[in-house]
């Protein structure tokens, strides 16, 4: 069986585009967002959700979930974290000038009482013990940085087909740190 | 009053070490093999002198364990911080080990009500030489100087059983090394709410909860009556005896012996029955909610912290079950006069086994409701 790994996101640009990168690198994924997760169960639906992710029989290699810009994927970093788990957890966010850095490490100390990030780069943080976990920090807002390289505005199109087509442009343009986060989401 | 607010974890079965704040009503919760009923059994084992009985041990006293075994040690902390330890006394330096038989022998016969001949102080000091096991306290590795204070208080019970135990009563063994470890542990100032009646400190394992037998206690059969009609727990209950219960059913009354009653409802009467005789004591259950139906389980939860208040029980409860575990987030919840006090009382804890290291996470009721509704989280892992 191959290695499941669950990457939480913002909102749905990021599901596209983090979906598109993977995908191009023949990596089958699941996409969830928040909604489909409070329907999957009253109580337990982020549970419900992640365990059937994690069956035999679901094939796929990533469990990409995205919270609706609701801003609690740190805040559910750290809860996840602090379950057992048989998966490396990943967080893709906008670096937001160093707010989401600052963020995660309040929410850290205050969760797990202790500093878990280990630094690779001004983008990449892994977890110490767990280095395949860790959270990744878009340098630019990446609807800024799509405009930047495109030439076009991904907030401006509404069908999801043309923000794929948006996206796939810009991956094939991408500047440096795409390639980093690709790295970061396969190993 | 919680009895026990700060216990400390070491070389326990499948705990290295572990430190744990609980509060008067405490829920484990984990998974298979994350060390919930293993801190259950420290608590007993600490409190007890010997280890909690099952089918695989007959109830081995923790001489024994730890001696053959030498990994097994057990040390807990009371409020004061002191730790108490069993261990073998040759696996201690010989320096060490006769500063232990000197402090006991101050701690035993020079400040006792009691003190018998120095031929039975030779042989007591003996039999626990030979017998390699000795409960003491240490701070920072050190013998530390004695206080005598809390011992004068000890009760007339405690200092009969050893006067006998050095007259040569009929005691066994077992029973003197029961005697002895709680002796030591009172003698060290342990709370004084823990006396030294054995009675108020209960285990229910799960098999005990099967074997359900009713008090024959006129006064404490009339409360569980008054409870079962209360709670409506049988249609058509007249009267609990004390080998059955009578029903009334058109003008006619009937008896059925408990033995043809559910085992969920045989359980919730003898868990009931238990936290009644724990009074300023400890009561450690396994998975109450086994056989019992969620209703039974709404039930068990509203009476367990009446009477845990009411009586000054400090509770330690395990479980898989998701109701129960709900039926404590849900504590209170929609009650605003009692459920600030009553839901400090109680406190959620997961324990997590990562890397051979237990990590705690404690959540008061609303935290753990907060998770498991507003972040969708399966507290009992996933």
């Amino acid at each position: 069986m191959r290695k499941k790994r669950v990457v939480l996101c913002e909102g749905q640009h990021d599901l596209i585009f983090l979906s598109l990168l993977l995908g191009a690198e023949n990596q089958s994924v699941v996409s969830k967002n928040w909604g489909q997760i409070c329907g999957a169960s009253d109580l337990s639906g982020e549970s419900v959700t992640i365990k059937n992710f994690l069956r035999s029989r679901c094939t796929a290699s990533y469990l990409l979930k995205q919270d609706e810009n609701r801003n609690t994927c740190i805040h559910q970093m750290w809860i996840i974290y602090s379950y057992e788990r048989e998966y490396p957890i990943k967080v893709v966010l906008d670096s937001d000038n160093g707010v989401t850095l600052d963020t995660l490490k309040n929410e850290m100390h205050k969760k797990m009482r202790k500093d878990l990030l280990n630094q690779e780069s001004s983008n990449l943080f892994r977890l110490k013990k767990e280095e395949e976990s860790g959270v990744f920090l878009y340098p630019v807002t990446l609807t800024k940085e799509v405009k930047r390289v495109t030439g076009k505005a991904l907030d401006s199109v509404r069908g999801v087909d043309l923000q794929k087509e948006i996206l796939q442009e810009f991956i094939s343009n991408a500047p440096e740190w795409v390639h980093e986060l690709r790295d970061f989401l396969l190993h | 009053m919680t009895l026990l607010p700060w216990i400390e974890i070491n070389n326990f079965r499948g705990i290295s070490h572990l430190q744990y704040e609980p509060k008067q009503v405490n829920l484990l919760i984990g998974r298979n093999n994350s060390g919930k009923s293993t801190i259950l059994e420290a608590i007993y084992a600490v409190l007890m002198g010997k280890e909690v009985p099952t089918i695989f041990n007959q109830g081995r006293y923790l001489n024994r364990y730890g001696i053959n075994v030498h990994a097994e040690r057990a040390s807990i902390s009371a409020d004061n911080h002191d730790f108490f330890i069993s261990c073998s006394l040759s696996d201690l330096p010989a320096d060490f080990s006769e500063k232990i038989v000197e402090k006991l022998n101050l701690v035993l016969f020079h400040n006792a009500k009691f003190t018998p001949s120095p031929f039975y102080q030779k042989k007591f000091i003996d039999y626990l030489i030979n017998s390699r096991m000795v409960s003491f306290s240490v701070l920072d590795g050190n013998l530390r100087s004695i206080d005598v204070t809390p011992y004068k208080g000890f009760s007339e019970k405690l200092a009969a059983d050893s006067q006998s135990i050095f007259a040569g009563a009929d005691i066994s063994p077992e029973d003197l090394q029961e005697y002895l470890y709680q002796f030591c542990r009172m003698s060290y100032g342990f709370s004084e709410n823990v006396d030294a009646n054995v009675g108020n400190i209960r285990f229910i394992n799960n098999s005990d909860k099967l074997f359900y037998q009713v008090t024959a206690d006129p006064l404490e059969l009339i409360e569980l009556d008054k409870f079962v009609l209360e709670h409506n727990l049988l249609p058509n209950v007249e009267r609990l005896m004390e080998d059955g219960v009578v029903y009334r059913e058109n003008d006619e009354t009937y008896f059925l012996p408990y033995t043809v009653h559910g085992t969920g409802f045989s359980i919730l009467l003898n868990l009931i029955s238990t936290i009644r005789q724990c009074r300023d004591g400890v009561l450690l259950i396994e998975e109450p909610e086994n056989h019992m139906h969620p209703g039974y389980l709404q039930v068990f939860v509203e009476n367990l912290m009446l009477l845990a208040r009411k009586l000054n029980v400090q509770v330690f409860l395990t479980t898989h079950s998701y109701d129960l575990i709900e039926a404590f987030a849900n504590y209170s919840q929609y009650d605003e006069e009692e459920s600030v006090e009553e839901r400090d009382l109680i406190q959620i804890t997961r324990i997590v086994k990562r890397r051979d290291e237990h990590e705690l996470y404690n959540y008061t009721p609303s935290e753990a409701f907060a998770e498991m509704v507003e972040m969708k989280m399966d507290l009992r892992g996933t």
